[in-house]
């Protein structure tokens, strides 16, 4: 079973601001994500190479929401921490026989995640696993998903605005994450070293990531959304 | 070019669901525009000679806990759904531009105010150059009346960016009509005389003030008529009138 990074979930107020701030300062390019259908967030898409991206997400929809205890709890954590927040971390298997597998040694399956771009049919992969309690994410834990064969059209791949002197991402270098080696080990049932995860002992969660670009390494470091309740 | 219509403004309670659509509705495809603080636009480029439809809505919705007249305004003419919310007109040049906001007795929002916070500005942080009148208390589109603005320059134009590729796209080429609410004699009095309204291709309906319909040429394809509520007739124009 080949396990990779596929997305790291960057939760904020303002999904413009915070991917204009965050392109600002790292040089690297963003796009239009859209919108996904459940819960009225917009999305940022900022590739960060080797298959791997950053989804940068706010509610966009004043009516929908209006009612606060149907945020979504990263928002409303990134909203008490007056910061953007790291969500969470989504790993990536081949096969959908592998994502079911995986929901089923943790209790829970596999869910269909469904967004709508600017351009073209919808974005959709299955993710797990997802039961009726609490997404794992909320505990620091990460999740798996699977885009069967829809990689083609990966987030990771496609372009990003044009914007003046923007580095081109080689991938993720690093996951700083809360906890410890041997808590993630028994969550992945891998080790975590195969995903370079390094551990800072915190609450669980995602604190920082490094990349890297043809200019240098980048550090981008959030609060733990999981580590902010 | 003498004044013409520059572009309308598109009030959405969701602009990235309105934006798409829309898009589906028509085969306008649109790009995704700028954004300033808690507000953005996605743009819907309409063709020659330049205009667009700009969906504009509120992105921020924790911005709203520091609620003001025109935040209000917009939740209240979207609460059910799309209103066209203003209608901006176009001048060539910094003297006619002058000339109406000396009619209108107002200051002109200068296109080199240098505060990025005043701006929208492009993903990519562009910020176009723009400069408009009147400056107003309120905006004038909350009383259902255009405003009119000047580019320096044109080349970067938001009806000439390039749109998210969507199936089925069709390619405008211009505004054929839009309908107004009013009287021609109405809105001669506000620009300053009829010559100004025979300029603009207007179709007046008497309804409330404001847009009801634009109507946009299309290669190969019928006329698309977009038809939605003015912003007046969620919220008229004479809460504004003081």
């Amino acid at each position: 079973m080949a396990v990779m990074l596929d997305h790291i979930h960057l939760g904020c107020a303002n999904v413009y601001a915070t991917a204009f701030d965050l392109m600002k300062a790292s040089r690297l390019g963003h796009y239009d994500g859209g919108f996904t259908s459940a819960i009225t967030v917009g999305q940022k898409t900022m590739p960060l190479g080797g298959g791997a991206y950053l989804e940068i997400e706010s509610l966009v929809d004043p009516f929908a929401t209006a009612d606060a205890s149907k945020h979504p709890w990263w928002y409303t954590r990134a909203i008490a921490a007056k910061s953007p927040v790291f969500g969470g971390l989504c790993l990536r298997v081949d096969t959908m026989e592998e994502l079911n597998a995986i929901a089923k040694r943790h209790g829970g399956a596999a869910r269909l995640n469904v967004r709508t771009p600017s351009d073209g049919p919808q974005v959709k992969f299955w993710e797990a696993p997802y039961s009726s309690g609490a997404d794992p994410w909320q505990s620091g834990k990460p999740t798996w998903c699977c885009w069967e064969n829809r990689l083609y059209r990966h987030p990771s791949g496609q372009p990003v605005v044009n914007a003046p002197g923007l580095v081109t991402p080689n991938g993720v270098a690093w996951i700083e994450m809360g906890g410890t080696k041997a808590q993630m080990q028994t969550w992945l049932n891998q080790n975590p070293d195969d995903l370079q995860m390094k551990f800072n002992g915190k609450t669980p969660g995602v604190y920082a990531i490094g990349v890297r670009t043809d200019a240098g390494d980048i550090e981008i470091r959030r609060p733990s959304a999981a580590g902010a309740s | 070019m003498p004044l013409h219509i520059d572009h309308i403004s598109l009030a959405s309670p969701h602009i990235f669901r309105s934006a798409d659509a829309l898009s589906r509705e028509t085969g306008l495809g649109y790009w995704t525009g700028e954004w300033l603080r808690e507000s953005s636009v996605n743009i819907v480029p309409l063709g020659p000679p330049g205009n667009f439809i700009e969906i504009s809505g509120i992105i921020d919705i924790h911005a709203l806990r520091h609620m003001d007249e025109r935040k209000q305004w917009m939740l209240d003419i979207t609460a059910t759904g799309d209103h066209f919310n203003g209608l901006c007109l176009g001048v060539d040049t910094p003297e006619e531009l002058e000339m109406f906001a000396k009619h209108w007795k107002s200051e002109i929002n200068r296109a080199d105010n240098p505060d990025p916070a005043a701006h929208f500005q492009r993903a990519n942080g562009y910020i176009l150059p723009m400069a408009s009148t009147p400056v107003t208390k309120r905006t004038v589109w909350m009383k259902g009346l255009p405003n009119v603005y000047y580019y320096p320059d044109r080349t970067h134009h938001s009806s000439g960016q390039p749109t998210h590729p969507i199936p089925n796209q069709v390619t405008p080429t211009g505004i054929k009509w839009v309908e107004v609410g009013g009287t021609p004699q109405e809105l001669a009095d506000w620009l300053g005389g009829m010559q100004y309204v025979e300029m603009l291709p207007l179709k007046f309906n008497g309804r409330s003030l404001g847009v009801w319909a634009v109507c946009v040429g299309a290669e190969e394809h019928d006329d698309i008529v977009i038809r939605r509520p003015a912003a007046s007739d969620a919220v008229p124009v004479s809460k504004f009138t003081d």
